[in-house]
């Protein structure tokens, strides 16, 4: 059954965690806790204890980052393919779980949202679709302004590798430092990226503030700032 | 004595189900498959292993690792689970005091905004866990 988001975050503030490389650094995560993530020695949920200043506010963890810490309230992922990966943990996880993959449709515990096909880009004007907008994260701000966000604070939204190659913050995907022409190639950062003019219109007119709290991140049409300026 | 006739169990034999898969056409021809059908480049369609042959796998890719069986199985799973909190009496011109609540999840997070009158509390439970 399609879900529809209730406006339980009215006039708040909502983060959105995505998984990208910046997210380390604006937690001051040290290096060698990071690395030991990477590396598969220590597990995602090592960050947890340096996100507390968020640990009280509406977050929601896009893909993998739920693993960090049942804090947050929700998970929203878009592929069909990460939830068969991550079923086993998304079972037990205590948070809210919603999926805007059909693929997902039968699961009684996970909220399914529909993709809005009459507005794909941009932010769904209805709470009960997502604007997909090529990727997870991006399709989150859909649900988080139909929640009712007055500001909305992107965590993670680099649209970029980092200083070591890595697209993410961890490497539970276990693909490495991004290298070789090949997988330079399967990047779409370009795609991700198409969608965030039109999220800048939609959430003018919806009377929402996005902040982007990436300030090396790729997407232009938002204030950057580092954590440390607004917490 | 009675004479007793062996009679052959009428019991339809289990079959193996073979995985179905989703696939994709990225090559830049139409594909035929074994069924009469023709799927167009860019068209996803539904088929076993043995009705995509090895020879075209570079032009007609899986779409998922899991077969459609698989990701259409309902697996048990945790629902969100949340109750309310008293947060604050407030007393409105009328005289009639009124508490409000939060909603909280099974960490003891607030999970709303603002406080709620009870009957709002209550429709947002709904909303979260139904």
């Amino acid at each position: 059954m399609n879900w529809t988001v209730p406006r339980i975050w009215e006039g708040g503030d909502v983060w959105i965690l995505g998984g990208g490389p910046s997210v380390t650094k604006q937690f001051d995560i040290p290096d060698e806790v990071v690395q030991a993530v990477k590396a598969g020695t220590s597990p995602l949920s090592v960050y947890s204890k340096y996100m507390k200043p968020i640990h009280n506010k509406h977050v929601i963890g896009i893909n993998v980052v739920f693993l960090i810490g049942d804090w947050m309230d929700m998970v929203f992922f878009g592929d069909g393919g990460f939830f068969q990966r991550y079923k086993e943990q998304l079972a037990v996880w205590k948070g809210l779980k919603v999926c805007c993959h059909a693929d997902v449709e039968n699961q009684p515990w996970v909220k399914f949202i529909e993709k809005n096909r009459q507005h794909a880009k941009g932010i769904s004007p209805r709470p009960d679709r997502v604007s997909w907008n090529g990727n997870s994260g991006a399709a989150a701000i859909s649900v988080a302004a139909n929640a009712g966000a007055k500001r909305i604070f992107l965590l993670g939204f680099d649209m970029a590798l980092g200083a070591d190659q890595y697209q993410h913050f961890h490497n539970v995907y276990n693909r490495g430092p991004i290298v070789r022409e090949d997988q330079l190639a399967k990047l779409h950062f370009e795609i991700h990226l198409l969608g965030f003019p039109q999220i800048k219109e939609d959430a003018k007119k919806m009377g929402i503030e996005i902040i982007n709290v990436s300030p090396t991140s790729e997407i232009q049409e938002f204030r950057k700032v580092s954590l440390k300026e607004i917490i | 004595m009675d004479r007793t006739k062996k009679v052959k169990a009428e019991v339809d034999p289990i079959l193996p189900v073979e995985p179905i898969y989703r696939w994709k056409v990225i090559g830049g021809s139409p594909f035929h498959g074994g069924n009469h059908r023709i799927y167009k480049p860019g068209e996803v369609f539904k088929a076993t292993e043995a009705e995509v042959p090895m020879a075209f796998r570079d032009v007609i890719v899986k779409v998922d690792v899991a077969s459609v069986q698989e990701q259409e199985k309902v697996i048990p799973g945790k629902v969100a689970t949340y109750k309310l909190k008293e947060r604050a009496k407030v007393e409105p011109e009328n005289d009639k005091e009124e508490i409000l609540y939060d909603i909280v999840n099974q960490k003891g997070k607030i999970i709303n905004e603002a406080p709620l009158v009870k009957e709002a509390a209550d429709s947002f439970i709904k909303d979260l866990t139904e």
